[in-house]
């Protein structure tokens, strides 16, 4: 059960996937080919059948004409037979006294008139004996006629005429050596014998070959339709392969068409289909009977199969082009906007959408253009949104800086002018003055290295007041980097991580070195102290965005720094941190060697630098 | 789109072929019946005794739509006179050529026959050649002939010995003759009759050899004729005579009860078997080349009649 399940579901989704594989075109022009040849094959099996029967009820009509034709000239040659016997009895026996009279000159006389048709006219007695004959000829010796068939018949039914089957004559000695094949008519007459009646017979043998001829005419055809006659017990009295059928070459289905009344009947005989078409003679109860092999009218209609085949084949081959024809007009639009569908799908979002064909692809492709428009419309709202996004966190980022630094600063001044340390007050005052101009820098968020480490070396300076030289702090920076790009207060916050967390606690030992250098497209600028440093596990952990440590200032200042610098230049740069405890710290400030100018600002700040 | 023209293109290849098919159908058709002329030469052929052998070549060349040439001959007395006549029908276009052979053995009859027949078939009637098989051949049983009036003179006479026999031959080198009279000799030893004499259609026979033959035997149509006519003659009615023969005359002096017991070889048979063969070959030259052998009646006075003897023995249209 569960195999058959899933040979169905196989063959399903086999269809369904082969299905998805045509193309508009194709399904169009399958469909209607489908449709047109499965039409044009109905209609002409239809007409084909049409013909047929049209042809067979020709057959047959015309075979049942020409067999009522063969019948009526045989009835004719039949009634004629029985008029000569008529004339013979009624005109010549019934008048004569065999006593004193001789029938013999009237019987040759009748003789004579139908010699054509007949072989002999004879009369005998009820005991066999010979009255008289014509032609005049010897008797065979030894003849006793009453054992014949045709005289018993004409003596047990008086009444009536008898036909017998054709057979070879056997009464007349003919010196020439001849032997005709005869149809005996006998009938009993009424003998005059000196005033006395008496039984007789009388004999009119016809000639077999008038028979033969009159039916071969209706055989004449070169079909292979043939008629033949039969008695009313089967017997075939004639039949164009007679010889055939006596020495046992050919066999005839007269036992089975004997029993079927007038009319037609189809019948397989020897392994061949035919039609059987039987007509009764009168008076005598032989049947006529016409054979027609169901392939001999078929052979007539081979033309007309063929000639069908062509037709239907031409058909098929006009439909077919059209199809084509109709069903690509029908899928060009379609596949025009398909086609301009994909180029949008490859990426190229500037592409024109086809607009066209019929009102409904055109409708569709109206609708997929303003889709299209109005999907570009919110991409690029969508970016200028993000661009917004961006640079209100990077303000957001700036001003958690400028709070902290501001507290601790002026908490250092409030805390220089309580001790009356004034000068040192007023250096304070200055260098965040100064400090605070660069961090403004007019509002802008790119400046250059120079002022980013003057922005540095202020706040260093505030710092080392405020420490009271508690460390030592140096600067060895590649003046080629000076006139690079960089976002404003990144060095800052690693400073104030290196006193905080580095050498805050090391009583004049503590050493900070700021170092700046160019390798190859990119600038570095190095953070490095001696302090305290830290694990590794602790270096791994600084840079997460979850990792905030807030024992000093705002806690934000590393992963801030990263952030920003990513967020303006890219992934590819930001912070790198090395430690070891007790050894010290370097935090290293990854930037591209990008020259400072208006125009490379400007495109900074917009955020366009990113990904090139 | 690349499938679709695939499957376009094969539909309209098909449609294509099936339009050429059709159209050659048309074309052809009514020659696809082909008529082919067979010439027939026996040994004089407007004798009666082929009545019935030529009612068989008829009839077959209805039902097999062949054009028959029967050819006019006089009495065919040795092979090069045949070989002419079978040169000429082959040259006057005869596609199958049916022979009754005079002369009955040789090796080279195969070469000579063949040579004269050029590219038409050939097939035997009647009798066979020696070695037999060389060519197709429709014949009757004549060694079963010969034997049968043998057996029939058995029958009809209480005891043989001494009984004196003269034998009536045909053509003397053919082979049906030498099979037949085999056949009446291998079933006559041992029965203490004695052969007079053999005399064949050539030879003049004697009123004394007639005289003192107590049994004629004929062992082909013309022979039994003669047989006879010799005996009607000569008035000699002690003499009784077995023949072969198919000709009305012979079926004549049967009913006349000039003839004991006739032997009738069923030649509408051999006739028509021998159209239908040699139209078989001519249709596929692959078709089999094997003889066919026709039988044959045994008839005496008595039964003459009898309905399925006349069916066989006489013709129906005169």
């Amino acid at each position: 059960m569960n195999r058959i399940k899933g040979y169905f579901i196989r063959k399903k989704s086999e269809y369904t996937g082969s299905h998805r594989s045509y193309s508009i075109q194709m399904t169009i022009s399958i469909s209607f080919t489908i449709v047109s040849v499965c039409s044009v094959c109905f209609l002409s099996i239809m007409l084909y059948q049409q013909f047929v029967n049209k042809t067979k009820d020709i057959t047959i009509e015309r075979t049942e004409q020409v067999l009522n034709q063969a019948a009526i000239n045989l009835e004719d040659y039949l009634r004629n037979m029985r008029r000569i016997s008529d004339a013979m009895y009624y005109t010549v026996i019934k008048d004569k006294d065999l006593g004193y009279e001789s029938m013999g000159e009237e019987m040759n006389l009748l003789y004579e008139a139908n010699k054509d048709n007949l072989i002999s006219i004879a009369c005998y007695t009820n005991e066999g004996m010979l009255v008289a004959a014509a032609p005049v000829a010897n008797q065979k010796e030894n003849l006793n006629v009453t054992e014949r068939e045709w005289f018993q018949e004409a003596v047990s039914q008086m009444e009536n005429f008898h036909f017998s089957t054709p057979h070879v004559q056997n009464l007349f000695d003919d010196p020439s050596y001849r032997y005709y094949w005869v149809i005996s008519l006998s009938r009993a007459v009424e003998l005059t014998n000196d005033g006395k009646s008496t039984l007789g017979v009388l004999l009119v043998d016809m000639n077999y070959s008038s028979i033969e001829q009159l039916l071969s005419k209706a055989n004449k055809d070169n079909t292979s339709e043939y008629f033949y006659l039969m008695d009313s017990s089967g017997e075939i009295i004639y039949h164009p392969k007679q010889k055939l059928i006596y020495a046992d070459l050919y066999q005839e289905n007269n036992l089975n068409a004997v029993r079927y009344d007038d009319g037609t009947y189809e019948e397989v005989f020897d392994g061949e289909r035919r039609l059987i078409t039987v007509k009764t003679v009168s008076y005598t109860g032989w049947k006529i009977v016409c054979v027609t092999p169901i392939t001999s009218f078929q052979m007539g209609i081979t033309d007309m199969r063929f000639f069908m085949v062509m037709l239907v084949a031409l058909s098929l081959l006009t439909v077919v082009v059209i199809n084509q024809l109709v069903s690509a007009q029908i899928a060009k639009p379609l596949q025009k906007l398909n086609g301009s569908v994909k180029e949008w799908e490859t990426g190229n979002l500037n592409s024109d959408i086809y607009v066209g064909g019929p009102i409904e692809v055109e409708h569709l492709g109206r609708a997929l253009r303003a889709t299209v428009a109005q999907i570009r419309q919110m991409m690029q709202d969508i970016l200028v949104e993000q661009e917004e996004k961006r640079k209100s966190e990077l303000d957001a980022l700036q001003s958690q800086i400028n709070p902290h630094f501001l507290y601790n600063t002026l908490d250092s001044i409030v805390w220089m002018i309580e001790g009356e340390r004034y000068q040192d007050a007023v250096f304070m005052v200055t260098q965040l003055a100064s400090l605070f101009r660069i961090s403004l820098s007019r509002g802008r968020t790119v400046i250059s290295v120079e002022d980013e480490l003057k922005h540095a070396g202020n706040y260093m300076n505030i710092q080392m007041v405020r420490y009271k030289d508690v460390f030592d702090v140096k600067f060895e920076i590649d003046p080629e980097i000076l006139c690079c790009c960089t976002i404003k207060l990144v060095v800052q916050p690693l400073l104030e991580n290196a006193i905080y967390y580095g050498v805050e606690c090391m009583d004049g030992e503590g050493e900070i070195l700021v170092k700046g250098y160019r390798q190859d497209e990119d600038i570095y600028i190095e953070v490095r102290d001696n302090g305290l440093g830290m694990p590794e596990e602790e270096v791994r952990q600084l840079l997460k965005e979850n990792h905030r440590v807030r024992k000093h200032g705002s806690g934000v200042g590393l992963i801030n720094v990263h952030n920003r610098i990513q967020l303006c230049f890219g992934e590819l740069y930001g912070l790198e941190i090395e430690s070891v405890p007790d050894e010290g710290t370097t935090v290293r400030i990854h930037l591209p060697y990008i020259c400072y100018s208006e125009k490379t600002r400007d495109k900074l700040e917009a955020g366009k630098w990113r990904g090139q | 789109m690349k499938k679709n023209r695939i499957y376009i293109g094969c539909l309209t290849a098909v449609m294509c072929i099936i339009i050429a098919y059709a159209s050659y159908g048309m074309l052809n058709k009514g020659q696809e019946e082909k008529i082919y002329p067979i010439s027939v030469i026996v040994d004089n052929s407007s004798s009666d005794r082929w009545f019935a052998f030529r009612e068989g070549l008829k009839q077959a060349s209805r039902d097999y739509h062949v054009q028959l040439n029967i050819v006019s001959t006089g009495e065919l007395s040795n092979l090069e006179e045949e070989k002419l006549l079978i040169q000429r029908e082959s040259e006057n276009g005869a596609k199958g050529i049916i022979v009754q052979m005079c002369d009955g053995e040789g090796e080279e009859i195969f070469t000579q026959v063949q040579e004269s027949a050029g590219a038409a078939d050939i097939l035997l009637v009647e009798t066979d050649v020696q070695p037999e098989g060389i060519f197709p051949a429709v014949i009757p049983e004549n060694y079963e002939m010969g034997r049968m009036i043998a057996v029939s003179i058995k029958e009809d006479e209480k005891e043989l010995t001494g009984k004196k026999i003269g034998i009536l031959m045909g053509h003397k080198e053919r082979l049906s003759q030498k099979q037949r009279l085999k056949g009446f000799l291998d079933e006559m030893e041992d029965t203490g009759a004695e052969i007079l004499w053999q005399i064949t259609d050539n030879d003049i026979v004697q009123s004394k050899q007639l005289e003192t033959a107590e049994i004629l035997v004929a062992l082909e149509n013309d022979e039994t004729e003669r047989a006879v006519d010799l005996l009607t003659e000569s008035g000699i009615q002690s003499c009784s005579l077995y023949g072969v023969g198919c000709s009305e005359k012979n079926v004549y002096y049967l009913d006349k009860k000039l003839i004991k017991v006739l032997i009738v070889p069923n030649e509408f048979h051999m006739g028509y078997q021998s159209v239908a063969i040699i139209a078989a070959r001519l249709q596929d030259h692959m078709a089999s080349t094997q003889n066919s052998v026709v039988s044959f009646l045994v008839v005496r006075p008595e039964v003459l009649y009898e309905e399925d003897i006349q069916k066989l023995l006489f013709p129906l249209v005169q």
